[in-house]
């Protein structure tokens, strides 16, 4: 293993000593700029400063401040995922493309369900933030995220992480992390265009996935809908529960997701409706194994309305409103005797928000965004028949919030100063204040950051608290960054940060309480980490190279036993102290970009097994290298076409579940090769028309 | 071990890479410099024969300046450009172009200058603020775009007429 890793390292090593080449000097249009006005000029572009990498480590990111900024001035430690890396790198799902960010990982949850961790700490309900086009993928029950072939890989324009606090923006889904996915707008497609993916593993269908989409732009009108659908198992292992049982996943992890997205814009006004349906089936229901595989379905309507006012050219009012309604976890169909354990759970959520935010550029360097929102939260029961913690079918919850955040672009650095202020009627207030300064000195860049953030109880979280009493638990993150562009296609950043959360959130099983088995949600006494991320990337014209290596520690940090590793109080359940990950593309021609990519783990801990008395027993895992290689075919405009492999080593990769609740390790997919094919039909465009 | 080994030695290999830093592009700059003329009033003394253009800088500076604009006129005053190395004569220059590599002498610039019509021009950040007339920038924020600070003080004192509309247009005043 540890020579297989030299060898990508040494490989990429190489790649980075040929390829730092002279900026390409590109020309003017002379003819053109001659005859324009100073404010025309200012317009342009400077010819021949730009280098692709330049291009990219100076996109204007919205996501750190809800004003574009770069990345190296954005106040928050961001990550900005291009199409083209997506597209090149054969991405199957987002675990593919999340897990070669520094500090991300994944574990499984329950009943199959896998989701996100970052930094060490375990994000599934409420700790992360997914935005697709806007829209809160968080299912407001537990505040969940599910991950694997749910969200379509193959429409995504780019994908903005913030790989920290995003509370004092984002509010309380958004304590460790926000992951903001941007779509192909009409503009982008302009035309009719479709896409399949197949994979196969080494014994069974991977997955088959086909999307449809259409957009174009009409003067001041754009639209863009996009299909997305498929099958996919989430693995052809076997599955062995920590008593012994097992079956094989093939045919049983069932990942078949419907999403259709459609957008719409006319002048200032904006309109996105999502609909998302993720099937999925399973056999394992925390400790248990089911005799059949039964359904876990998560159905979720998004839709929003939203208008940029703008009564000058230095303020914009936007007024937004958003509904969304979830049925997650759901399972309401009837069980065989011996599977009584998996019961039903049907219940309806939906949330209806206002927000009203202005941004007010005070004048070139001062701007000010400040707004407030309300939000409406109700569930009730549909087959459920266990009622909620006020006696009733239903609940529901009103939260209020204000927010206000000032940027000053000095030229001796940019400040920033946020704060956001959150009063739930059913769980209380939470005040969030943050603040940044970044600076940029020739080559270098620095950020420190300092943020508090918050996790909102779900609604779930709250009725299923110890003695209804649950509190936001509150986080206080510091983060330091520093910048260096080594040349004109290379950027070394790195960062220590350190997060201390009080009160967590837990989910507990605790025997002795209450004269029998008691099992919920409880504020426990803190967690956290710190450690340090480190990224070099490579870019020209012949291909990018990304190397990242991040680590965490939970020493003095971690104090909640259900995420400790006994005997081990650096690490926590689930993920690996050490990652290095390669992610890398080589334009070989015009036609063919190769793209090999690379995560290694250090060893991890997990509960698999559980001893004669039926106490879970910890067990380490061994590193683990996942690479995968994969060839894109830009035959032409129209027609692009990939074949790759996906794990080409084999390795044994489980998705390890962070908490001790039962759940023992689920065995990810062995070796699987992919197979995709996208044509689109495109517009002509008024210009090419004419 | 062996592995941190690896990965310090990749990592000291990477710091040894030649920085190179983003520059102005002289072309554009050369079109910004003919459009301030615009501006700008110099006294009747300085409107006779050719519009000096004194260079600080590299050769191929000048030759840019030269290929882009040395065929405009200024009013009725074709474009001279020169290539300066000293002090002596840029009195009679209308315009001294200070490039990033001769910042250094901006303030021997200044003394020499000080109260002369002579529009400075520099592109180095601050130097505006430090008595330079204008002073040319990449806007890192707005995707390396070429902006400018204007130092409206200096630009009187040393008797030229500078509109409105100029310092309106500048990304910062002094």
């Amino acid at each position: 293993m540890k020579s297989e890793l030299k060898i990508f390292l040494l490989a990429a090593f190489i790649v980075f000593s040929c390829y730092t080449k002279a900026q390409d000097n590109k020309t003017l249009d002379s003819a053109a700029i001659y005859s324009m006005s100073l404010e025309e000029l200012m317009k342009i572009k400077s010819s021949g400063v730009s280098s692709e990498m330049e291009k990219l480590i100076n996109s204007l990111l919205n996501v750190a401040s809800k004003k574009p900024l770069s990345t190296r001035k954005s106040p928050s430690i961001v990550t900005l995922i291009t199409q083209e890396e997506i597209e090149k790198s054969g991405a199957r799902d987002l675990i593919d493309v999340l897990r070669l960010v520094p500090g991300i990982d994944f574990g499984v949850d329950a009943q199959g369900v896998v989701s996100i961790g970052i930094r060490g700490n375990w994000a599934q309900e409420g700790k992360v933030l997914l935005l697709l086009d806007g829209q809160e993928m968080n299912e407001i029950l537990y505040s969940s995220l599910q991950f694997g072939n749910h969200f379509d890989v193959s429409q995504i324009k780019r994908i903005e992480i913030i790989r920290g606090p995003g509370s004092a923006i984002y509010g309380g889904f958004a304590e460790y992390g926000v992951i903001s996915i941007i779509t192909k707008n009409g503009e982008d497609i302009n035309g009719i265009s479709a896409s399949a993916t197949y994979g196969q593993t080494q014994s069974d269908l991977g997955r088959r996935n086909i999307t449809l989409s259409a957009g174009k732009k009409i003067n001041d009108f754009q639209y863009s809908l996009a299909l997305f659908t498929g099958q996919a198992n989430r693995s052809n292992q076997n599955y062995v529960s920590q008593t012994g049982a097992s079956y094989n996943m093939a045919g049983n992890s069932n990942l078949n997701p419907t999403n259709i997205n459609l957008g719409m814009t006319y002048k200032q006004f904006s309109l996105r409706t999502i609909f998302d349906q993720y099937n999925t089936t399973t056999r394992d229901n925390y400790g248990d194994v089911l005799s059949k595989a039964y359904p876990n379905n998560f159905s979720s309507y998004f839709l929003e309305l939203k208008y940029d006012f703008k009564p000058n050219d230095k303020i914009t009012i936007t007024p937004r409103f958003n509904f969304k309604e979830q049925m997650p976890w759901n399972f309401s169909g009837s069980v065989t005797p011996q599977d009584a354990a998996y019961t039903v759970y049907d219940k309806r959520a939906e949330r209806t928000k206002g927000n009203v935010t202005m941004s007010y550029d005070v004048t070139k360097r001062i701007n000010i965004i400040a707004g407030g929102e309300i939000f409406y939260d109700a569930a009730q029961l549909g087959k459920d028949t266990v009622l909620f913690s006020n006696g009733q079918r239903s609940v529901d919850y009103w939260n209020t919030a204000v927010f206000a955040q000032a940027l000053f672009k000095y030229r001796i650095a940019n400040l920033t100063f946020g704060a956001r202020f959150d009063n739930n009627n059913a769980y209380g207030s939470a005040f969030v204040p943050r603040m940044g300064i970044t600076k940029k000195i020739d080559d270098f860049n620095f950020k420190l950051l300092y943020s508090n953030s918050f996790r909102a109880p779900g609604i779930e979280n709250i009725n299923e608290s110890l003695n209804s009493n649950i509190k936001p638990e509150i986080s206080r993150v510091i983060e330091f960054e520093a910048g260096y562009q080594l040349s004109s296609n290379t950027f070394l950043t790195a960062n220590i940060f350190d997060i201390a959360t009080k009160n967590p959130i837990v989910y507990f099983i605790d025997t002795t309480i209450v004269n029998g088995n008691y099992e919920g949600y409880k504020n426990f006494k803190q967690l956290g980490s710190r450690g340090v991320e480190v990224e070099y990337r490579v870019k020209d014209k012949w291909g990018y190279v990304n190397v990242n290596y991040s680590f965490y520690t939970t020493q003095n940090q971690l104090e909640v036993p259900y995420y400790e590793v006994p005997g081990n109080s650096s690490v926590a359940l689930a993920f690996p102290n050490h990652k290095i990950n390669l992610n890398s593309s080589f334009n070989v021609s015009k036609f063919l970009s190769i793209s090999p990519s690379l995560s290694w783990m250090s060893k991890r801990y997990g509960y698999a097994s559980v001893d004669t008395l039926n106490n879970p027993v910890i067990k380490e895992y061994s590193p683990v290298l996942l690479a995968n290689l994969f060839f894109y075919f830009n035959i032409s405009k129209s027609l692009k076409a990939g074949i790759g492999c996906y794990n080409i080593l084999n390795q044994q990769y489980e998705f390890i579940q962070p908490y001790n609740g039962g759940h023992a390790p689920l065995p990810g997919s062995s070796r699987e090769f992919i197979i995709r094919l996208a044509y689109t039909f495109n517009f002509k465009k008024k210009t090419e028309q004419q | 071990m062996k592995q941190k080994s690896l990965l310090i030695t990749f990592f000291l290999a990477i710091l040894s890479f030649k920085s190179i830093a983003q520059e102005l592009d002289h072309k554009l700059a050369s079109v910004f410099i003919y459009n301030f003329t615009k501006y700008i009033d110099w006294p009747a003394d300085h409107k006779n024969g050719d519009f000096v253009i004194g260079v600080f800088g590299d050769i191929s500076i000048v030759e840019v300046f030269n290929k882009c604009i040395a065929s405009k006129k200024v009013g009725n005053q074709p474009i001279a450009m020169r290539m300066t190395r000293s002090m002596d004569g840029i009195e009679q220059c209308n315009i001294v172009y200070v490039s990033l590599s001769e910042s250094y002498r901006l303030k021997d610039i200044l003394m020499v200058l000080k109260g002369k019509p002579t529009l400075i021009i520099c592109e180095k950040m601050g130097l505006a603020k430090k008595g330079a007339s204008i002073n040319l920038f990449l806007d890192e924020d707005d995707d390396y775009k070429t902006k400018f600070e204007i130092n409206k003080k200096a630009i009187e004192g040393s008797g030229l007429i500078i509109s409105t509309q100029l310092v309106n247009l500048a990304e910062r005043a002094y």
